[in-house]
């Protein structure tokens, strides 16, 4: 079957995205936005691309630029600075036009979860690496997605144990998650593995591996946050 | 009941001035409360005005979203509206009605748990049944 990729925002990252799915061979590949300028640009510098002006959030709009193409797979990537654009674009993709391959950016870490409520899971966050280095380094730790399991908004995390943590001295092979997870265990900080059958006593800095939920991300944080950075 | 209305148009303005008498609480929300200097509304004491981002949680929950019973939202477009409308559904409890421009979208919203009235033809005996039950 053919496929076909519809990219949803206009700016430099979706154009070296572009110019990267060219060298995989995707050519058939069309960019909308809702800025007529940027669309204009667009169509002026690149001779083989199209680009359309339009309301993604149009489902009118969304089949002239061919998200139900008869005999084709579409792909439909979310890549504008605006999270309502992007999560509203892609539910129309899932839930109207059953799309199985949708691929969003998020902006703000405060939809992530919001995302991932509404089936749209794989999301690529913008700040998120910077941000983990700024917050953790601050005392705070948030859980860092180790691994994204495909398709099922859920991943591998790693939570790094901070100096007020509820959890240190709580026994790992007892640990009670107040949410579905499995407990890997721990890696100590001189990187000697336990296994979560193990009964050792969780220390501060002390790395957990959990596999949970991309929606339990704030409450994994919370639970393992001390009192003073709750 | 308490009623938690997230924009300033004039749809809005409509079903809360029908409402006003047979609720609780009216919080006003939008990104200016000068939106709602020609409110009729502005006299009553049951209605309080918020402003501020209207697609951050925090704003949403210091505008009362949290003791809110029933959540209604017309916002600058539809895609605003229902993105609001999607943050705000933080319990089972808030019954969320959300108002649109464009009705092709309301069959999608409708299977996600959401009320839907289309601005262009406004029947709101759907929120006044809430009411009064």
């Amino acid at each position: 079957m053919n496929r076909n990729m519809i990219i949803n925002g206009i700016d430099s990252e979706s154009i070296n995205l572009y110019q990267e799915l060219l060298e995989y061979g995707f050519e058939d590949v069309i960019f909308i936005d809702s800025n007529i300028d940027k669309v204009k640009d667009m169509n002026d510098k690149f001779s083989n691309t199209i680009a359309f002006f339009g309301n993604s959030g149009s489902p009118e709009f969304l089949e002239f630029v061919g998200i139900n193409r008869v005999n084709s797979e579409t792909i439909f990537i979310a890549m504008t600075q605006s999270d309502s654009i992007n999560l509203i674009s892609c539910e129309i993709a899932k839930y109207k036009y059953d799309l199985k391959n949708i691929v969003s950016v998020v902006n703000s870490k405060e939809n992530i979860s919001l995302f991932n409520a509404y089936g749209i899971t794989e999301l690529y966050f913008q700040g998120r690496s910077v941000l983990e280095l700024i917050i953790n380094s601050s005392g705070i730790t948030l859980p860092i997605s180790l691994l994204d399991i495909r398709n099922k908004g859920t991943s591998l995390w790693s939570i790094k144990i901070p100096k007020d943590s509820n959890a240190i001295g709580m026994d790992l092979a007892r640990l009670n998650l107040p949410f579905r997870a499995i407990v890997f265990g721990k890696i100590d900080t001189k990187g000697n593995p336990f296994q979560s059958t193990e009964n050792i006593d969780i220390e501060e800095g002390d790395s957990i591996l959990i596999i949970t939920s991309n929606r339990n991300e704030e409450t994994m944080t919370r639970f393992f946050q001390g009192i003073k950075n709750a | 009941m308490n009623i938690l209305a997230i924009g300033s148009k004039i749809t809005l303005r409509k079903i809360c001035e029908e409402i006003s008498d047979k609720v609780d609480r009216i919080n006003l929300l939008d990104t200016n409360k000068n939106n709602f200097l020609n409110w009729k509304l502005t006299t009553t004491k049951k209605v309080n005005f918020y402003s501020g981002d209207v697609k951050k949680i925090d704003t949403l929950i210091r505008a009362g979203l949290e003791s809110s019973d029933i959540v209604i939202v017309h916002s600058e477009n539809d895609i605003d509206s229902l993105f609001i409308a999607q943050k705000s559904k933080i319990n089972a409890r808030i019954i969320i009605f959300v108002i649109l421009e464009d009705p092709s979208l309301a069959e999608i919203y409708e299977s996600l748990g959401f009320i839907i009235f289309d601005s262009h033809n406004l029947k709101i005996t759907k929120l006044t049944n809430r009411l009064g039950s």
